[in-house]
């Protein structure tokens, strides 16, 4: 049933300027691969040329190796739901996930057997009499999933479906999805801009960035080695410095930024501009000073469930660190401003590119 | 070109189509004839005589006072419909709409009755200064006009205005007011801009409508004031069908630069809208006393000026002057069965108004398709020629009609499809625009899902489509019904007496002094419009009027 | 779960064609109701829509008068009254002129005859009974014989004797123009549009032959003293109801029969009573003869002759009294008693004789449009 999806050079120019593409991206059968990225960074452009409402000026669109560029819509196979979920108001819950089925006259026993079956699912049985507009933003969620997959589409694609929603609801639907998704191995394409909701669902992730694909993989592999400075400060994961190649040891290399010097993992040439990331949980910070510490100040402290971000000024350059010590985070509140040391493992230390020096 | 789109194109071009045959082709058959071939004065001479240049001032002139006075005292009613609570808002809204359509004839009647010379208002002031000469007379001359024109005109500002006004966002209000906006400040830079396209709408509708009016104009008048479809039909009674085509094309040129610019103001008709369902209202009794006292006054001021008429007109239907006593023999006469009796007129009107009404909803579904895609030309041209039937002169469509149409097609005994077809087009402006308006509010991610879910184009405009414009397209249909059956010029010429409608028949029946059965038609008019209004008011839920 | 629990969709097509049926039927059922019926050969009359409708039972006065017709020649006629008046059945027989249905046309008048148009559409035909008609009823309305007289009447002005009367007011006897100019004669005055109505173009004729070929002066020069005090109404029934609403309208321009109508409605003495306009020892008065003509290239045209002559007779012309409230064209027809009361022939000076037909013909417009300009200065 389910496909294997790929998109090759995509590319669409507007009206206005704004570009999206070339986009490469291979989905394998049953796969959920979500489209990360900032606003306007194309994932909406592409997920709809995907769909078919937007046409693509170059490249090709592969279903199972065949090109569906020419194939209208409802022809593709495809279930979609949108931001604003779009179900019809002036019909019933039932009549909603039925309307694929009608439309595709299918026998009325049918029709009534294969949306309790959906409705069983995605566990929204007791709705089907009600109306749209008696049914509250969780459900309507479920009720737009339910509908989009009625029709047993080849290919599912969701935009931004759970951004009305507030975050337990979030949390609670995020998991529906996969398990949904999983149950029913379908090859799916799942737009957001929330980076955790992307973690959460995704078998890989693809960033997006002024309509290119920057970095597409599992998600861990993101975090751990974002590919260059977008996604790194994308995924929050990290601390960016930039600086020249001093040193080249076996196995690490001494980078002067600015005054400092940090010993990173990695090789490069000397002389070399590189640039590199650090997490914030890898940044420790002390109240003395060591030989391998660099001393830097502190600016704010956020205090967050579990952890604390401290924002620290080394120098002009602002480096976070999470920092798990709650007596420490508490001497460091009061007053702000005194000074610390911070370090990291070389280890930590990832190298980046491109670099912007 | 497949199947499906070429069904498309077809029913888009329907309408146009039907436009162009039994309007301009008709028109355009009566002027080319008169101008170019006929006998009479040639268009020169007519243009440059000093009478045309002087009739075609005050026509333009009469207009503008007359929507100035509109719009005066319209808007306060807007915003009082749109934000005040109180019951009976509905009826009042229904009831708004009767006098817009009244045919002119009837607006007359019970306008001299109301504010005419020893008429309902007179004869109170008579009462109080214990004079026994006529002491007030609003019903004649330039005020009698004005007045008149505003009568039938206030509605409609008020009802697009209020409409208007409800859709604004209340929040944008809010902020505003959040950020230290004074009252006068918010009206200035937040409701005026946001009202302006519907009221700069309805000013150009009402400017139509007075300026090709006739029959007010001459009845208050009394011969001092004349308009150019006045002189349009001296023209035609006098066969100077050179004289009568060339002021026609005047009047055709003003009136379609005035269409056009309604159809480019209707464009600009987007920021700020907010889903209907909360509204900045307030209750009665949220108000200051020096308020209400204002709020009492203007309603007493409107309820004279507009519901007076229509109380003379029920006044009317049961006083006969002749006897001078009162009677229902009016509406004995009414259900009779006998030539000049009201049954036949009765079946024929809502007959015809029905067809028309179909007709007009059918082809206007099409139409407010085409009305989109604002930079494409044909959407402005099917736009202007929407409007078009408001400002021809009604004697030189009927004359077209008959010419161009019943003539040629045999179907001189048995010219009634003539007339549905006439009355459909006067409707179809009025359709049309209600429908493309709840078009605009559908939320176009509905018609695509649709789509992906396999619905064919039929199945999409009858599953999601037409429900979601359900309203829109009750509205209009209300509209047009209630356009066609007030509708008198065109059938006034073409029918012949089988096909006589219960408008026409008020005017027959004035003409041989038979008044309370004049009056009892015109009840009859009033209520079948009443009722219907009502009933739309109450299905929609909302401003019936905020389609327009 | 039983599937009848959920509500299954109706297929468009089905609904459309529903209505298709409906719209289909019920447009069928109408057609079929209206459609012009008839086996017989149908003779075709247009008129004006108030023709002979004055009577007591206006709904069977043409089955009444034009019933022996029916029988005699076998065939339905059908007086098609247009909503309209004179003018405007001139203007459909024009329109129509390519595919005539009408037969016959009552009701055009000596004004109206005089314009091309009317003749255009109408045959010439001298019925072979004309002698019933007196000679100078003839040349008054068509010497070319395009339309035959039917009946005619006076314009005169009347007014209400409770309001004014030759007590108050003794100039009434003999009313002039001159009498007519003071403001406060003047603002009593309601007459028609001369544009839209045949008494109030008559009164302007009235007017311009008293002036111009009576006193030899200016006509305008009346007008422009009058004109901001006259009521001018748009047709006979407005100027009516405002002439009998209204203590302070006198006078209002109307026909000289009207005393006599006045008088058959209560049976007693008229409240209404003529005022002709007098000059020089003679009352003067406008005639107004209305006329019955064969439409040209007509369906019927030997059906259409026969019925013209019919309508000279006294079968039609007995029934022109009552029911028209105008003297019948047959002279030898005996008016009713009501009638001694009306503004007599007799009585009268016939200004049509002072203004000629071809005087009018050249100058009808050019009165009216100085008319205009008088009246919007």
């Amino acid at each position: 049933m389910s496909v294997r999806m790929e998109l090759r050079g995509l590319e669409r120019e507007f009206s206005d300027g704004t570009r999206v593409g070339p986009v490469d991206l291979v989905v394998d059968r049953g796969e959920l691969v979500t489209l990360l990225g900032p606003s306007g960074s194309g994932k909406t452009t592409t997920l709809r040329m995907i769909a078919g409402f937007i046409r693509p000026q170059e490249g090709s669109l592969l279903f199972n190796g065949e090109n569906v560029l020419t194939v209208p819509p409802r022809d593709r196979g495809i279930g979609m739901v949108f931001q604003s979920i779009a179900l019809f108001p002036n019909m019933t819950v039932f009549q909603n996930i039925a309307f694929g089925l009608d439309m595709a006259r299918w026998k009325h026993e049918d029709v009534v057997a294969r949306v309790e079956e959906m409705s069983d699912m995605l566990r929204i049985r007791g709705l089907l009499h009600r109306h749209i507009n008696e049914i509250s933003g969780g459900e309507a969620q479920r009720v737009a999933l339910a509908r989009a997959l009625a029709k047993q589409p080849r290919v599912l694609l969701l935009d931004e479906p759970l951004s009305s929603l507030d975050p337990q609801l979030r949390e609670h639907l995020q998991m529906e999805i996969r398990r949904v998704q999983r149950s029913l191995a379908i090859t799916t394409i799942y737009v957001t801009h929330d980076q955790t909701e992307a973690f959460a669902v995704s078998d890989r992730v693809a960033i997006m960035n002024e309509g290119k694909v920057v970095q597409i993989g599992p998600p861990e592999e993101l975090y751990e080695s974002p590919r260059n400075e977008f996604v790194a400060r994308f995924l929050g994961s990290g601390n960016v410095f930039s600086g020249s190649v001093e040193e080249v040891h076996e196995r690490t290399i001494l980078v002067r930024v600015n005054e400092h010097q940090f010993e990173v993992h990695g090789q490069e040439q000397v002389g070399a501009r590189v640039c590199f990331t650090v997490k914030p949980e890898d940044v420790v910070v002390a109240r003395t000073v060591s030989s391998d510490a660099h001393p830097a100040t502190v600016l704010s402290v956020i205090h967050q469930i579990g952890s604390h971000r401290l924002v620290l000024d080394l120098d002009g350059t602002q480096v976070v660190s999470l920092l798990t010590d709650s007596e420490l985070v508490r001497q460091l509140s009061e007053p702000l401003g005194q000074r610390v040391a911070l370090r990291f493992d070389p280890e930590s230390a990832a190298l980046v590119e491109p670099c912007n020096g | 070109m497949n199947r499906q789109t070429l069904m498309a194109y077809l029913a888009l071009a329907s309408p146009l189509v039907l436009l162009t045959c039994f309007l301009v082709y008709p028109v355009v058959d009566v002027l080319g004839q008169g101008l170019f071939f006929g006998m009479g004065t040639p268009f020169y001479d007519v243009v440059a005589s000093p009478v045309t240049q002087r009739t075609l001032i005050f026509t333009l002139y009469q207009a503008t006072l007359s929507t100035a006075l509109a719009v005066l005292l319209g808007l306060p009613g807007a915003f009082l419909i749109a934000r005040l609570r109180f019951r009976g808002k509905s009826v009042i809204r229904a009831g708004m709409i009767v006098p817009f359509v009244l045919p002119p004839i009837v607006v007359v009647v019970g306008f001299l009755q109301m504010f005419g010379a020893y008429g309902l208002v007179d004869s109170l002031m008579m009462t109080i200064t214990g004079s026994p000469v006529s002491v007030i007379n609003l019903a004649s001359g330039l005020p009698g006009i004005v007045l008149a024109h505003a009568f039938y005109n206030i509605p409609l500002v008020v009802l697009m205005v209020s409409a208007s006004l409800e859709r604004l966002n209340p929040e944008v209000e809010e902020s505003a007011e959040l950020l230290g906006a004074s009252r006068l400040q918010m009206l200035r830079r937040i409701v005026l801009p946001h009202i302006l396209p519907s009221l700069l709408a309805s000013s150009v509708l009402t400017y139509l409508f007075c300026f090709t009016s006739f029959p007010i104009v001459l009845a208050l008048g009394q011969g001092r004031y004349v308009t150019l479809e006045a002189r349009i039909w001296y023209a035609f009674r006098y066969f100077d069908y050179g004289e009568a085509s060339s002021l026609a094309l005047i009047q055709i040129l003003v009136t379609l630069s005035l269409a056009y610019s309604y159809v480019r103001l209707g464009r600009m008709r987007q920021q700020g809208i907010a889903p209907t369902s909360t509204m900045k209202q307030v209750g009665l009794r949220e108000l200051s006393a020096a308020q209400i006292v204002l709020i009492l006054a203007y309603l007493a001021l409107l309820a004279f000026i507009v519901a007076g008429p229509i109380v003379a007109v029920v006044r009317a239907s049961v006083y006969d002057p002749l006897t001078k006593s009162y009677s229902l023999d009016g509406f004995g006469n009414l259900l009779s069965a006998g030539t000049g009796g009201g049954l036949v007129p009765l079946i024929n009107s809502v007959f015809y108004a029905a067809m028309s009404t179909l007709f007009a909803v059918t082809l206007g579904i099409p139409l407010a398709y085409a009305h989109r895609g604002s930079k494409n030309p044909t959407a402005t041209l099917a736009s202007t020629m929407t409007l078009l039937p408001l400002g021809v002169s009604a004697i030189t469509l009927a004359y077209g009609l008959m010419r161009a149409i019943v003539v040629p097609l045999g179907l001189s005994a048995n010219p009634w499809p003539v007339i549905v077809v006439a009355q459909t087009i006067i409707g179809l402006p009025f359709s049309a625009r209600s429908i493309e308006i709840a078009l605009r509010s559908i939320d176009p991610s509905l018609l695509d899902q649709a789509d992906l879910l396999g619905a064919s184009r039929l199945q999409k405009l009858f599953f999601v489509e037409l429900p979601l414009l359900a309203p829109g397209i009750l509205v209009g249909g209300v509209f047009a019904f209630a356009m066609a059956i007030g509708e008198m010029s065109a059938t006034l010429f073409i029918a012949l007496p089988q096909n006589v409608t219960l408008a026409v028949a008020i005017y027959q029946n004035l003409s041989v002094r038979k008044f309370v059965e004049a009056g009892a038609a015109a009840l009859v008019l009033v209520l079948v419009c009443l009722i219907a209004f009502l009933a739309i008011d109450r299905m929609t839920g909302r401003a019936s009027g905020g389609t327009l | 779960m039983s599937t009848s629990q959920y509500p299954t969709r109706r297929d468009p097509r089905t609904v459309i064609l529903g209505l298709a049926v409906i719209i289909t039927v019920t447009v069928a059922a109408y057609a079929i109701w209206v459609w012009p019926r008839g086996p017989k050969t149908k003779l075709i009359v247009y008129t004006y829509d108030s023709f002979m409708a004055w009577g007591d039972e206006p709904e069977t006065i043409d089955s009444r008068v034009f019933g022996p017709f029916m029988e005699q020649y076998d065939v339905e006629v059908q007086i098609v009254r247009l909503q309209t008046d004179a003018n405007d059945v001139i203007a459909r027989l024009i329109a129509e002129a390519e595919n005539p249905i009408a037969d016959v046309v009552i009701g055009i008048d000596n004004i109206l005859i005089l314009q091309q148009p009317a003749q255009s559409v109408l045959e010439p035909y001298t019925p072979s009974n004309i002698g019933l008609v007196n000679d100078s009823l003839i040349d008054s309305l068509d010497p070319e014989h395009y339309v035959t007289p039917f009946d005619f009447g006076l314009v005169s002005l009347v007014y209400s004797e409770s309001k004014i009367n030759v007590t108050t007011h003794p100039e009434l006897a003999n009313l002039t123009f001159n009498n007519l100019g003071t403001t406060e004669m003047a603002s009593s005055l309601v007459t028609e549009d001369p544009h839209l109505s045949s008494p109030g173009l008559a009164f302007l004729l009235t007017e311009i032959a008293v002036y111009d070929k009576l006193l030899k002066q200016d006509w305008r020069q009346w007008w422009s003293q009058v004109h901001g005090y006259v009521d001018v109404r748009p047709g006979w029934t407005d100027a009516w109801e405002v002439w009998s609403n209204e203590p302070t309208k006198w006078f209002l321009v109307s026909y000289g029969t009207d005393p006599a109508y006045s008088y058959y409605l209560s049976n007693s003495t008229p409240d209404t009573a003529v005022a002709p306009i007098y000059n020089a020892g003679t009352d003067y008065a406008w005639m107004q003869v209305e006329g019955i003509g064969l439409v040209k290239n007509s369906p019927n045209p030997t059906l259409a002759k026969a019925f013209i002559d019919y309508c000279l007779t006294s079968s039609v012309q007995s029934y022109v009294a009552f029911n028209q409230w105008m003297f019948p064209a047959n002279d030898e027809i005996t008016l009713p008693a009501a009638f001694s009361y009306a503004l007599h022939v007799d009585d009268v000076h016939i200004l049509n004789t002072l203004l000629p037909r071809s005087e009018i013909a050249a100058n009808l417009t050019l009165w009216l449009d100085e008319w205009d300009i008088i009246f919007s200065s």
